[in-house]
């Protein structure tokens, strides 16, 4: 079971750790839960605060989204997320999509989206402080 | 990391590929487990057990400066991430619109701005990827995402 928190606004957070060695990534992540991303985004909010700067290539492709599109670059990548018994890491292999840094999305939080989220039973109770995610299935 | 270092028993670190979700995940593995990982790899076939021998996993932990390091790190950052949360309305009456980042044991460093927060942490010989760094906003923006 991996235990995630509520933010200041009460948003949904789980934190995570993640790594990218193409651009010489690995930092931890606080990231959004958010179901109605249908993958997970990094935003630049989290590569600043890490101190860690992106190449990003002229044209990228854009992906739609509330707000505005965001050009996003895809990496391969590891996301790794500690079990509330603190010994085991669940560990995801997959594609992250990295966003390009623009006005828009400055302060953006980074999104856990469905690619990761699918796989989990999510227990959310607010009133009691509780947010925890059983895993269910691999990718 | 020599390989020895790596094979040997009392170090070993069990990595599962798929296999040992929920409740079983949490079993200590008899073989000493420093870390007990599960792969979610859609390119590899679910695996019972396997040894860090495992390229992969020696790879990555190689990424971390070995599998112990690698362990004390990913538990120390989200022992951080676990205090920050629990901490953040306290520290943002203490700390209201600064820059603010926690290891485990509690503030490692504040600051006005961000670029003197990462300063402050690289003069501590920290890195900022393995602590929680948020902003005590006092005034948070609503977000509609």
């Amino acid at each position: 079971m991996i235990n995630g928190g509520f933010g200041r606004s009460g948003r949904l957070y789980v934190d995570c750790r993640v790594v990218i060695p193409r651009f010489r990534i690995s930092t931890g992540i606080s990231f959004l839960v958010d179901t109605g991303s249908d993958e997970t985004i990094i935003h630049p909010r989290d590569l600043r605060l890490a101190g860690v700067m992106v190449p990003f290539p002229e044209n990228m492709p854009r992906v739609p989204g509330i707000g505005g599109s965001s050009a996003l670059l895809k990496a391969g990548g590891t996301l790794l997320f500690t079990d509330a018994d603190r010994v085991t890491q669940y560990r995801y292999r997959m594609a992250v999509n990295i966003a390009r840094p623009g006005e828009h999305n400055r302060y953006f939080p980074s999104l856990l989206g469905r690619d990761v989220l699918d796989c989990w039973y999510l227990e959310s109770d607010p009133t009691n402080g509780l947010l925890q995610f059983t895993v269910r299935r691999l990718l | 990391m020599s390989e020895a270092k790596l094979t040997a028993p009392e170090q070993s670190v069990r990595v599962a590929a798929g296999a040992g979700l929920g409740a079983a995940a949490a079993e200590p593995v008899e073989g000493t487990p420093m870390v007990y990982m599960v792969f979610f790899d859609e390119t590899r076939p679910r695996e019972e057990f396997k040894s860090l021998d495992d390229p992969e996993f020696a790879e990555l932990a190689e990424l971390f400066g070995g599998p112990e390091e690698m362990q004390r790190r990913l538990l120390r950052g989200h022992l951080a991430w676990l205090r920050m949360m629990q901490e953040w309305p306290a520290l943002t009456e203490q700390y209201p619109d600064q820059w603010v980042a926690m290891d485990e044991d509690g503030v490692a460093a504040v600051a006005d701005s961000h670029e003197e927060l990462l300063a402050a942490l690289a003069a501590k010989g920290l890195y900022a990827g393995d602590l929680t760094i948020e902003f005590m906003d006092t005034d948070p923006e609503v977000l509609i995402l």
